[in-house]
């Protein structure tokens, strides 16, 4: 598997995973990121298609829900555009981060994890920064 | 919700060559608007099904049907085909094989057919006997997507062709797929590469559909299409 | 399909020629295969020549090259489906949203209309050779050549008129070969082989004679085909027949096919 650069956005494709997540993930991250900056052109379905050696109907799909997502705009005739609206990203990121976060929450509950056993681990882990309450 | 009919369907497909079922009881229902893998090894019964589904060979046994018809001539008419390991007449230019295309398949696209060859590298002039396989495939593969028809079936479009011109076909047929409306079977038992474009997959091994389904559901089962044939084929990747 | 189609699909096969299998032979190979037929054809002028010269030669006798179109007609019909299968086009011809009948109706009418060629250029081809023997040779007289030329017209005839049945055998034979009833295929060959000796025996009162056409420029001309009334009626049944031959051939290319 082999990283792949269309544009400013890269993409590292699995093909024994489902392929439409795998877009839109990695989409979703480059924006979030700032990989790609607010109110460029998105490559064409069809573009990134070819690259992807995917079917474009993939690629379409993946579009169609980050349009959803208020990530990207399709502005008639020219083609899909990175969202210019710095709050916008900024909403999904903290939407996607809890939700990330909640679902982490919850897989360490299920494995009675507790919150000071995260917390000493995430300090382990990030030892420079300054942890807990400011 | 609106019941679309499937592109394909067979309900107990039976074809024998003497005692041999090249389809056995096959029961398969396709959907439209998809792009289908049929995978297997070889002698699994794929160009069968294709032969069966464009009127070539007459079924034994069992009920088929194609866009909600009976095969035949008839329905020939809706249906771009590669047959398999079909080469073009050597004297024709590839500018003349679609002036053929033209003339005798409904909805032919001269134009669109010029447009294809300007992108995948085909020279209009050059003589079919002077082309290597992969540029005759390439001439052969406009063939079936110049004309307007809701289902192409693509008997082994990579087989014996060259990296370049594979990449070529690969090109063309993204490039074709956009905003088309269209169902397109390919068989073949070389998953590399394509293996993204498809949307759905049949299984095939002898004479039967062993799986058919969502590429993207086989994928999160299964892993990829090298894993998928590993794992449903064991036998045959044994011997 | 309409008219239009199927002229445009009798012009396709009209042009086809040459298979693949042909072409991927070397070149001194096809070369030599020219060489071959141009040998044949100056070996039969020298002897036409020959004859001539010691005065053994009627002119008319120069139609007697008329007995090999029976066989080149078997082997026409023949290549025209064969071809298909050499070329490895067969899948594209037969999945074309047409009839079995007119497909290989096509066939039939293109290797008809090769035959109507084929005759043409055979009767100026000789008849420039008795001119030309005329002109150099000497013994032979104008008449002579006219009535020379006047022969080969009902003789022609009946090679175009009865060319139908012919071809749609052998299109019908060439085609079992391609079905699950391809064991037959030696029967029917033998059956052919054994049906035009036959016929070679047995048509030599219905052909027209030197000596009718002679009479053609006499006081009293005379018909210029004997019993013409029996070959006439006996080439419309003919026709009946062909038809019934790319029947059978379309419903085996429709039902039986073998691939």
């Amino acid at each position: 598997m082999e990283e792949q650069k269309i544009g400013s956005l890269r993409f590292k494709i699995d093909f024994s995973q489902p392929l439409y997540e795998q877009i839109l993930d990695q989409v979703r991250s480059a924006i979030a990121k700032g990989e790609i900056e607010l109110g460029a052109k998105m490559p064409s379905v069809r573009e990134l298609a070819l690259e992807l050696r995917v079917n474009p109907n993939t690629v379409m799909r993946a579009y169609q829900e980050l349009e959803r997502d208020g990530l990207t705009e399709k502005r008639r005739g020219q083609g899909t555009y990175v969202t210019s609206s710095a709050e916008r990203v900024q909403l999904f990121r903290t939407e996607l981060a809890s939700k990330y976060m909640d679902s982490f929450l919850e897989q360490m509950a299920s494995l009675g994890i507790s919150l000071s056993e995260i917390q000493g681990y995430l300090s382990k882990k990030y030892p420079n920064e300054t942890g807990g309450t400011r | 919700m609106m019941v679309i009919q499937p592109i394909v369907q067979c309900v107990q497909l039976s074809k024998r060559y003497g005692k041999k079922y090249a389809l056995n009881h096959l029961d398969l229902s396709i959907p439209a608007g998809k792009i289908v893998g049929v995978l297997g090894p070889n002698g699994c019964g794929k160009s069968t099904l294709f032969r069966a589904i464009t009127g070539l060979i007459a079924p034994d046994e069992g009920e088929l049907r194609v866009l909600g018809q009976p095969p035949g001539w008839q329905t020939n008419r809706h249906i771009g085909y590669l047959p398999d390991r079909a080469r073009w007449y050597p004297r024709h230019t590839a500018l003349q094989a679609f002036e053929w295309g033209a003339s005798f398949l409904p909805g032919f696209d001269l134009e669109a057919a010029k447009t294809f060859a300007a992108y995948m590298d085909v020279d209009l002039e050059m003589s079919l006997a002077g082309m290597s396989k992969g540029q005759e495939a390439r001439v052969m593969l406009i063939l079936c997507m110049a004309p307007e028809v809701p289902l192409i079936i693509l008997d082994e479009p990579f087989a014996g062709i060259d990296f370049i011109s594979r990449e070529a076909i690969i090109s063309g047929m993204i490039d074709y797929l956009e905003d088309r409306e269209v169902s397109i079977l390919i068989s073949t038992h070389d998953i590399q590469e394509v293996e993204g474009l498809f949307d759905y997959i049949v299984l095939m091994d002898q004479g039967k559909a062993i799986w058919s389904g969502e590429s993207e559901e086989l994928r999160g089962q299964y892993g990829s299409l090298h894993d998928v044939f590993r794992t449903f084929y064991k036998r045959e990747w044994s011997r | 399909m309409n008219w239009r189609t199927f002229r445009k699909l009798v012009h396709h096969e009209w042009k086809l020629k040459g298979s693949r299998r042909r072409l991927d032979r070397s070149h001194t190979h096809r070369y030599g295969r020219l060489l071959y037929v141009a040998l044949l054809a100056l070996a039969g002028i020298g002897v036409a020549t020959y004859f001539a010269i010691n005065g053994q030669l009627e002119l008319h006798q120069l139609w007697g090259v008329a007995i090999g179109f029976p066989y080149m007609l078997v082997v026409m019909g023949v290549l025209m489906l064969r071809r298909e299968w050499e070329n490895g086009t067969f899948g594209w011809w037969l999945t074309l949203p047409y009839s079995r009948l007119s497909l290989i109706g096509a066939k039939f009418f293109a290797a008809w209309l090769r035959t109507v060629a084929v005759s043409c250029v055979v009767y100026v081809v000789i008849s420039l050779f008795a001119g030309i023997l005329t002109l150099l040779v000497g013994g032979y007289s104008a008449e002579d050549v006219w009535v020379t030329m006047l022969a080969g017209l009902p003789l022609l005839g009946i090679v175009i008129g009865f060319s139908p049945i012919i071809l749609s055998l052998s299109l019908l034979l060439a085609t079992f070969h391609y079905t699950t009833l391809r064991v037959f295929s030696p029967i029917l060959w033998i059956g052919i082989i054994g049906g035009l000796s036959t016929f070679y025996n047995g048509f030599q009162t219905f052909l027209p004679s030197y000596h009718m056409a002679q009479r053609f420029f006499s006081a009293q001309p005379g018909p210029l085909i004997p019993h013409l009334g029996a070959v006439l009626i006996g080439m419309v049944i003919s026709w009946v027949i062909a038809y019934l031959f790319i029947r059978i051939a379309a419903y085996l290319l429709e039902r039986k096919l073998s691939i």
